[in-house]
């Protein structure tokens, strides 16, 4: 009977649709549409209607000694932070997930630095860590000398210690999560049968807090992209060699009107993070199954 | 029920959207209503006046101006210019938001500029934005690099009219690039040095100021210090009256002798060379050894001129043995005084009016007197008028009247003098220069070694030079 071959979704879809149609607006005008615009434009050149020039922009870009310092610093700053950031917010989990004195003031604690405003407290870092600063002039009254740590490579172990700082308690509440969710009777089963402590860590705690974990080595990197702005605020757009980020690169861009460079440098990136996310969520998928 | 249900969310989210869309648009429209009905919405310019808001019609062609400090003269030329050619509507934007000296309006200003920047560089880049603008605090080079201007050295040697010798060469091929020029100026500004002659007169040191590089200028601060005379120091850090930090001075000698620590074509550096260390050393030791004083006065103080009447004010502030020295300079640049522009114009490549731009701006170099034009007549008639009046009494500052005194005939004569010689553009403006100040101060502060400063240097500006 039924003789048309389109049906309008009914019932929960259509709704499902209305609900999300004002965050995929949103999402598109403000995130997708110009991402597709300027993958467009890291293809043309300069000039205006913009010509097609290929990936020569990206030629250019590779060939940017800056770009390439940007580049690696980025990595080795990501590689430096997030295990050190995860092992410490593992340890802090672990530790307060056991009754201890003070435990929920120590929780809020640890959480603070995620609602304090960045701004107001770079501030603080930066008199702290200045060469005519706190740090310093304690240095000097003990009788050593001063050391100029946002213009030396002391600067990237501080935007490190700041990165922790700022990260340590989310993840830490992300984890204290994944530890609630392990079942108590596999502990007591284990300690029956007389495993260890590191034994009971190892094959229990590590093994189901991995999918937990892998959520928050992802959010621990995308995070250590956005160590920009911290950084940005402590030492301004052309920090000291080793705090050249890529975003210092693509913020530098901006203001020389580069629309090209800056483009093809963003889309580089974002082929990065895809890539990266794409990978960790496979392993992630593929060690469900290996435990399923 | 179920697909009235359905229906009624549907008509609930789309009048969300619309009420939504709606705010934003009505946004839009008071926003450009503001912009005193400016065609150009995206440009912002929240116009204190707007001259003339013909909208083009059939066969009339508009020049949009741009600039950020709106002047009567730029409107009075307009008068005059359209009056001259019927087919041609000027139409103005200006930056500033509110008129100058407003309580408050310092604040406001720098809000304004940003505002000006960004609106105007999301303009150009779309190939929109106005026919003519001034480039003051405008990324110009910027805009000279992605090709958004005109290159009005062609428009200069293809018009018949225009005659080089009717203005100040030196100053109109200050914006010279390697492939043209971009910018014109309507006016500029002499910078140099106010000397107290008798004072220097006094301690027998001899030295010929039209000549003289950095070398022999700090040669003669040492005499100048040593024959222990009028004062400790030969010039003081600062301009003008104002004593500034150790920076000015590095800042001056630095730019002078840019091109040869940074060579822009190569994109290399040099500041770790010990030519540079060197020249780091040589202006610590001018410190230490009180040549450049941090306080007080010295016999040079730096001062910028900015019209003639500025002239007259500026030394009859220093006292009356009072006289023009010109700035000294890096040893392989040519001598004579330096100046810098005030106003710079540069015509939009992507405009559709641009002969008759070119023709306004040519109108507005011959029929404004603002600052020290950039026109020889203009010129020579400002100190006329000048000479004529005999007694000049300069605006008061704040509550205190200013006393009136003789305008000084022989003084003036040699103003023309230096402004013919102006030869250097001086440019203190930029990230390199910007990052040599900023890492040298604790050179001077005594923290620091002069090789260690450079090495930190050299690396920043490499990054600059490679991005």
């Amino acid at each position: 009977m039924n003789s048309l071959h389109f049906r309008p979704p009914r019932g929960d879809g259509v709704a499902a649709a209305l609900f999300l149609l004002p965050s995929l607006i949103g999402f598109s005008v403000f995130y997708l549409i110009p991402f597709l615009l300027g993958l467009y434009e890291s293809f043309t050149d300069g000039s205006l209607g913009g010509e097609f020039v290929g990936i020569g922009n990206y030629a250019d870009l590779l060939h940017s000694a800056s770009f390439r310092k940007a580049a690696g610093n980025t990595v080795i700053f990501t590689a430096i932070s997030v295990p050190l950031l995860i092992a410490m917010s593992l340890a802090l989990a672990i530790v307060l997930n056991r009754p201890l004195f003070l435990r929920s003031w120590l929780r809020t604690s640890f959480i603070l630095p995620l609602v304090v405003p960045v701004a107001s407290v770079v501030t603080v870092w930066q008199i702290f860590f200045d060469w005519n600063g706190t740090l310093n002039a304690w240095l000097h009254g003990m009788g050593h000398n001063r050391i100029d740590w946002m213009q030396s490579n002391w600067s990237m172990s501080i935007v490190v210690v700041m990165y922790i700082w700022k990260n340590v308690g989310y993840d830490m509440i992300l984890l204290l999560a994944g530890l609630q969710s392990i079942p108590k009777d596999y502990y007591e089963t284990a300690s029956l049968e007389g495993a260890g402590r590191w034994h009971r860590f190892r094959h229990i705690t590590l093994v189901y807090l991995t999918p937990t974990l892998f959520f928050v080595l992802l959010i621990s990197i995308i995070h250590s992209f956005k160590v920009f702005r911290e950084t940005y605020l402590l030492a301004g757009d052309y920090p000291y060699d080793r705090l050249y980020m890529l975003q210092h690169y693509m913020n530098n861009m901006f203001f020389e009107l580069d629309v090209q460079k800056l483009t093809a440098a963003a889309t580089l990136m974002v082929a990065c993070i895809v890539v990266l996310t794409s990978g960790l969520l496979r392993a992630e998928r593929r060690f469900r199954e290996n435990t399923e | 029920m179920n697909e009235m249900k359905t229906i009624g969310l549907l008509l609930l989210s789309l009048a969300v959207i619309i009420l939504s869309l709606a705010a934003c648009n009505s946004n839009n429209v008071s926003g450009s209503d503001q912009t005193n009905g400016t065609s150009n919405a995206s440009n912002g310019s929240s116009g204190a006046d707007a001259g003339e808001e013909t909208p083009p019609s059939g066969g009339k062609k508009t020049i949009v101006f741009s600039a950020f400090w709106p002047d009567e003269q730029y409107e009075r030329a307009a008068k005059a210019y359209e009056a001259e050619h019927p087919g041609v509507t000027i139409q103005f934007q200006y930056g500033l938001s509110r008129p100058f000296g407003e309580e408050g309006s310092g604040e406001q200003n720098d809000a304004d500029i940003e505002k000006f920047t960004t609106s105007t560089n999301t303009a150009m880049l779309s190939g929109k934005g106005p026919d003519l603008i001034d480039l003051r605090y405008l990324a110009a080079d910027d805009y000279e690099r992605h090709h958004l201007l005109e290159d009005l050295k062609a428009k200069m040697d293809g018009d018949k009219t225009f005659r080089n010798t009717d203005y100040f060469d030196n100053v109109l091929s200050g914006g010279l690039s390697e492939s043209g020029i971009y910018r014109l100026p309507l006016s500029f500004s002499l910078s140099g040095m106010a000397g107290d002659k008798a004072a220097i007169a006094a301690t027998g040191v001899t030295f010929d100021d039209r000549t003289w590089t950095w070398d022999e200028f700090m040669k003669t601060g040492r005499e100048l210090v040593e024959a222990r005379g009028k004062y400790d120091s030969a010039i003081v850090s600062g301009e003008g009256l104002q004593v500034g930090g150790s920076d000015y001075f590095v800042r001056s000698v630095v730019a002078d002798n840019y091109s040869r620590f940074v060579d822009e074509t190569n994109r290399k550096a040099s500041f770790d060379s010990p030519a540079f260390i060197e020249l780091l050393k040589q202006i610590k030791s001018m410190y230490d050894d009180g040549i450049v004083g941090k306080q007080g006065r010295g016999y040079f103080a730096n001062i910028t001129i900015t019209s003639p009447e500025d002239y007259l004010i500026t030394l009859n502030t220093f006292g009356k043995d009072t006289a023009f020295y010109v700035k000294p300079h890096a040893g392989e640049e040519t001598a004579g005084a330096s100046f810098q522009t005030r106003d710079e114009f540069g015509i939009n490549a992507n405009s559709n009016v641009k002969d008759e731009a070119w023709s306004f701006l040519k109108f507005l170099m011959d029929h404004t007197t603002i600052g020290l034009p950039v026109n020889k007549a203009r010129f020579a008639e400002a100190v006329r008028a000048l000479k004529d009046k005999g007694m000049f009494t300069p605006p008061s500052l704040g509550s205190t009247p200013s006393a009136p005194f003789k305008v000084n005939e022989t003084q003036l004569d040699k103003l023309e003098g230096f402004a013919e010689s102006a030869s250097r553009k001086k440019n203190e403006s930029g990230k390199i220069l910007d990052i040599v100040y900023a890492n040298s101060n604790a050179l001077f502060a005594g923290q620091k070694s002069a090789e260690n400063v450079a090495d930190l240097i050299q690396n920043k500006a490499m990054t600059v030079l490679n991005e």
